[in-house]
């Protein structure tokens, strides 16, 4: 795959906009290429800091209030690791 | 713990390092980081996901769900995949974006739904004091990276980051071929990189 092909798979990757056949593939080739996915890492760490690019607001008070009581009335945290080789950007 | 120089610090390594900590005590059911997780993420979640799908509402479950997913999962966070705090936004993101695609879907008004301009354009989106002292550092430095880009690979973004479209649909948006839409992505993400480093 040429530079510029792995750099635009890296970028839809971690922008969420790789589906089916695409999205298998980038899977399978980052298993066998651990650059490709640490590209992918990193673009994604980029992507996630568009969120500032957004007009900012505060959430409302109550939302951290009802968080809390929600957590409190819930089991505690699962344990154990998930593996997915391309990283968190597919998970949730 | 001590609380202050956590909360303190603006140093970017130093901050997913404070992200990665608070959340390995979630991970023990410490709800007091929770409650500091949820502090340092919530405002920046909120604005993206009220931004995507333009409802307060749903905005606010969205990022009620996600917390709650942080909350369950938090042991299942490897810092080596990436940071906390791009985790939290992909289980912001990826939401919002499933709701304003069932919308469209339900709607079938895909071409009306997504705001022709969500109003960060040719202006440069160059951000006011407020809004800086608002996000801080880090979102002032993000937004003159952004503005910083060529407007066609700003709308690109802009429309692949919020407006929760495919690569098609963006092509089709932007009336170009799809290789000129990826390469538009390609360059921005890439120049971006190159001005964020010192954040990543």
């Amino acid at each position: 795959m040429s530079r510029e092909l792995r750099e635009d798979s890296s970028a839809l990757h971690a922008l969420g906009l790789l589906a089916g056949e695409e999205l298998a593939r980038f899977r399978r080739e980052c298993q066998a290429d651990p650059a490709l996915c640490e590209m992918s890492r990193v673009l994604r760490e980029v992507t996630s800091h568009l969120v500032h690019w957004a007009p900012p607001h505060s959430p409302p008070e109550a939302l951290r209030e009802r968080l809390i009581e929600d957590i409190v009335s819930r089991r505690g945290p699962a344990r154990g690791p998930t593996h997915d080789p391309s990283g968190h950007g597919l998970a949730g | 713990m001590a609380e202050a120089p956590l909360l303190l610090t603006t140093d970017p390594g130093e901050r997913d390092r404070t992200d990665a900590l608070l959340l390995g005590l979630v991970a023990e059911g410490d709800r007091e980081a929770f409650g500091r997780l949820y502090d340092r993420f919530s405002g920046p979640l909120y604005s993206a996901a009220l931004h995507i799908l333009q409802d307060a509402a749903e905005a606010q479950d969205i990022v009620h769900d996600a917390f709650i997913t942080l909350w369950e999962k938090a042991s299942t966070f490897e810092r080596t995949r990436g940071s906390a705090f791009s985790w939290a936004v992909t289980l912001v993101r990826n939401r919002a974006i499933d709701r304003i695609r069932m919308r469209r879907r339900r709607a079938e008004l895909l071409a009306e739904s997504v705001p022709e301009d969500l109003g960060y354009g040719t202006d440069g989106g160059a951000p006011s004091a407020d809004d800086a002292a608002v996000q801080g550092d880090n979102a002032r430095l993000v937004r003159a990276a952004i503005a910083e880009l060529p407007a066609e690979q700003r709308r690109a973004l802009e429309l692949a980051f919020f407006g929760g479209l495919t690569q098609e649909e963006i092509a089709r948006r932007l009336q170009e071929p799809l290789g000129t839409v990826k390469a538009r992505i390609r360059r921005g993400l890439l120049k971006l990189r190159e001005a964020l480093a010192p954040q990543l």
